[in-house]
């Protein structure tokens, strides 16, 4: 305990200094600006700015990044509440209820329920990240390469079970991320795979190409098919701060959804999307009023909005602790970590304590700037969701164009991009998710190492990964997720559970 | 044997020609064995599976309850063969860098046409149009800068947004001008104000790179637009309105970022110097 306090306080110490407060400030302000506007996500704006945190100490690179992911989560629900647009894919289920309160009238508590439970999850993530992080990493430092394979095995099966859509297609989506990510030099034999004699691809295909194109360039022109429709119902919010009777209402779903979101969080495959359903979907079963929910239930923007912003935060502990991402974000972030020259993993804690615990302290300070900024300033926002997307969109590609440019100042980076626009267009147009795809194409190269390694130390035999006891668990817990999912009856709910939200 | 769902029907073409084109293109490597794994051995398993996964995809567009229609994009086929035509055209002329403006532009248009119309093949006009102004910018912005290659990619890109109407190109030339003047504005009179910001911050204790000078321009003018958005309704504004506001905002923010991270990309035309 008494090493926690220590811990906490460097990390605030780091946290707290000038610079990086400007950066954490930076971050939220531009998470909740991309998390208001529609049609541009966390990870395409992490893409985008990438080739900014060159110039950063990695303390700071981070912790900006981190700002923009969970304060997309804050500017998500006031565009859910305003306009019942989702402005981010984890305020799906905040439509639902967020604008019945404001079509009668209630907008101003529904968002101040949103930001003060967001808040306290975040608080309350933080800390769970503190108190979580420490022991895990050191259980993960007893890894050998079979442990590491099981585990990337075990998170993109995670991963690709609880995306939406067919679990076969999913599956599919993260062996091709696998095989991309195999594109480039072989640390082993020296030979270029996959390189058709091109000499850029010999270092492999870029990531921000690929998360730009897939997640950037292809949702945009997704976007632009369908016919815009922005209806904002509320010009001015007034009486931002809930009555007395809300809280009482809320108090126990903001509870439940900062359990679930920060639990859901952790697991690979999991984040604020996921969070945000499962919330919604639980405080429906336990409410007295079921039928409330649909119609402007306050209980229905709270818990889900606390649950995303902890499944946000949560889901930095297996980056930070295992060097796994369990979702598109943290694949960013991980390679954001080795433009830095941080190999991620569990060393990071011990070898970098600093960066560490400045990340996490950074969040608690992160959120209550999110407090700020959105209260008292949300007619700022309001004002900025009036401006059309088609005059928005220009702009987004500009930057996208000139970020990917910049990587290595050449019109190739900017080609490779646009091809994965298209490809990420038919991925959109066949329903096959992308997320899974950049999950497999950041493991891959480290995944084929892992099992290189671990078949040399056994010679050649395959049953090392049933023969080590923590692999094998892993092993078993992937099994067992995948015969679950493909039970019938499991099945069907699955299906029901997207569908409904 | 009917085709019920042709969604899922493509994926698993595709997976399986990705899963075959790798484990072929694998054979080229050294395979090595279990124990020390040579470069083709992991893609090839990999391709195996993904292979297989798509033949099960494909089977189940057979069987599956939901329907789609086998048309999920609206094919062009015969637009392909003329920008595959094109490509190789363009591939083989490759100018040298020494050739002269008008060949080199032409050249250019060519390379545009075929990646174009290769993209126009799968459909709507939103893929092509936006995809093909990312192309354009890509190869003009050594030649042109970064200035009119901004221009084009916003102008281009905005085309699937909203109609062109006779109006809009009416007012198109003023709307040119008051681009340029906000253009020279930004590259001229802004980095003297970002320099006195920087100053300012690091007088407080703030030693920041310039990217941040950047970031609070962009945020102001983000103010400025929303404020004027709100103030002069944003729907009932015209398409040529949009285009150079787009152009305005794009060139305003892009030349700060460009500027505060000291990216060597030229901002005007190198071609005529």
């Amino acid at each position: 305990m008494e090493g926690l306090f220590a811990n906490l306080s460097l990390g605030f110490g780091v946290a707290l200094s000038v610079q990086n407060l400007f950066y954490c400030l930076m971050g939220v302000l531009l998470g909740t600006l991309i998390g208001v506007l529609p049609g541009i996500g966390p990870v395409a704006t992490i893409a985008m700015l990438l080739p900014v945190t060159f110039t950063l100490n990695p303390t700071s690179a981070l912790i900006m990044l981190a700002g923009i992911y969970y304060g997309a989560q804050y500017g998500g629900s006031t565009t859910a509440i305003l306009v019942n647009i989702p402005g981010e894919s984890s305020s799906v289920v905040t439509c639902l209820d967020g604008y019945q309160m404001a079509r009668q009238g209630r907008a101003g508590p529904a968002l101040g329920i949103a930001a003060i439970g967001s808040f306290f999850a975040g608080c309350v993530a933080t800390v769970i990240i503190a108190l979580f992080a420490p022991p895990l990493a050191e259980v993960a430092l007893k890894f050998g390469p079979a442990e590491y394979f099981s585990l990337m095995v075990l998170g993109l099966i995670a991963a690709t079970v609880l995306a939406h859509g067919s679990l076969i297609k999913a599956i599919a989506m993260v062996i091709l991320g696998l095989l991309l990510g195999l594109v480039g030099t072989d640390v082993n034999s020296g030979v270029a795979r996959f390189s058709f004699g091109v000499s850029e691809l010999s270092d492999g295909i870029g990531f921000v190409s690929v998360a730009m194109g897939v997640f950037g360039f292809a949702e945009i022109i997704a976007n632009l098919e369908q016919k815009e429709q922005r209806e904002i119902f509320v010009k001015k919010v007034s009486n931002l701060l809930p009555s007395l009777q809300d809280f009482k209402d809320t108090w126990a779903s903001i509870l439940r959804g900062t359990a679930i979101g920060s639990f859901l969080g952790i697991l690979p495959g999991g984040g604020a999307l996921l969070a945000s359903f499962a919330a919604y979907t639980l405080e429906k079963k336990v409410s007295k009023n079921s039928a409330n929910f649909g119609k402007g239930a306050i209980q229905g923007v709270a818990a889900p909005e606390s649950a995303n912003n902890a499944g946000a935060q949560t889901s930095f502990i297996p980056l930070l602790t295992l060097g796994i991402p369990s979702n598109p974000v943290m694949a960013l972030m991980i390679g954001a970590m080795m433009i830095q020259g941080i190999a991620p993993g569990p060393q990071v804690m011990t070898e970098r304590p600093q960066l560490f615990w400045g990340m996490i302290a950074s969040m608690w300070v992160g959120n209550l700037m999110l407090v700020v900024l959105n209260l008292p300033m949300i007619g700022m926002w309001i004002k900025l969701l009036m401006v059309p997307y088609r005059i928005l969109y220009p702009s987004i590609l500009v930057f996208c164009c000139v970020g990917v440019y910049s990587l290595s100042n050449s019109p190739f980076d900017v080609m490779q991009t646009a091809a994965f626009g298209v490809v990420g267009y038919i991925w959109v147009k066949l329903e096959c998710e992308p997320a899974p795809l950049i999950l497999g194409f950041i493991l891959g190269p480290l995944m084929e190492e892992n099992l290189r390694r671990a078949m040399l130390l056994s010679r050649g035999d395959p049953l090392v990964f049933f023969q080590r006891p923590i692999s094998l668990t892993m092993l078993l817990i992937a099994a067992f997720l995948l015969a679950v999912v493909l039970a019938p009856t499991v099945r069907k709910k699955r299906e029901e559970a997207f569908v409904e939200a | 044997m009917k085709i019920t769902n042709g969604k899922d029907f493509w994926a698993g073409a595709m997976f399986i020609a990705f899963g075959l084109a790798f484990m072929i293109v694998a054979q080229n490597y050294a395979m090595g064995n279990a124990v020390r794994m040579g470069p083709a051995y992991f893609p090839t398993v990999l391709g195996g599976i993904l292979a297989v996964l798509g033949a099960v995809v494909l089977l189940r567009a057979f069987v599956s309850k939901i329907e789609h229609p086998l048309r999920v994009f609206p094919f062009r086929l015969w637009y392909i063969p003329i920008g595959v035509g094109l490509g190789v055209l363009a591939f083989y002329t490759q100018p040298s860098r020494d050739a002269g403006i008008a060949l080199q532009i032409g050249h250019m248009l060519v390379a545009g046409l075929a990646v174009g119309l290769t993209f126009a093949a799968f459909g709507e006009r939103s893929l092509w149009v936006v995809l093909l102004s990312v192309v354009i910018f890509g190869y003009a912005l050594k030649p042109l800068g970064l200035v009119l290659a901004v221009f084009i990619m916003t102008t281009v890109s905005a085309v699937p947004g909203f109609a062109w109407t006779r109006k809009d190109f009416q007012m198109l030339p003023a709307y040119i001008a008051v681009g340029v003047l906000l253009t020279y504005l930004t590259l001229v009179v802004s980095p003297p104000i970002q320099r006195l910001v920087l100053a300012v911050l690091g007088a407080v204790g703030l030693n920041l790179p310039p990217v941040l000078a950047l970031i609070f321009v962009e945020i102001g003018l983000g103010g400025v637009l929303a404020f004027f958005a709100g103030r002069y309704k944003w729907p009932q504004i015209t398409a040529a309105q949009v285009t150079v506001l787009s152009f305005a905002l794009a060139v305003f923010s892009v030349a700060s970022f460009v500027h505060g991270l000291g990216l060597p990309m030229n901002v005007w035309p190198s071609l005529f110097e």
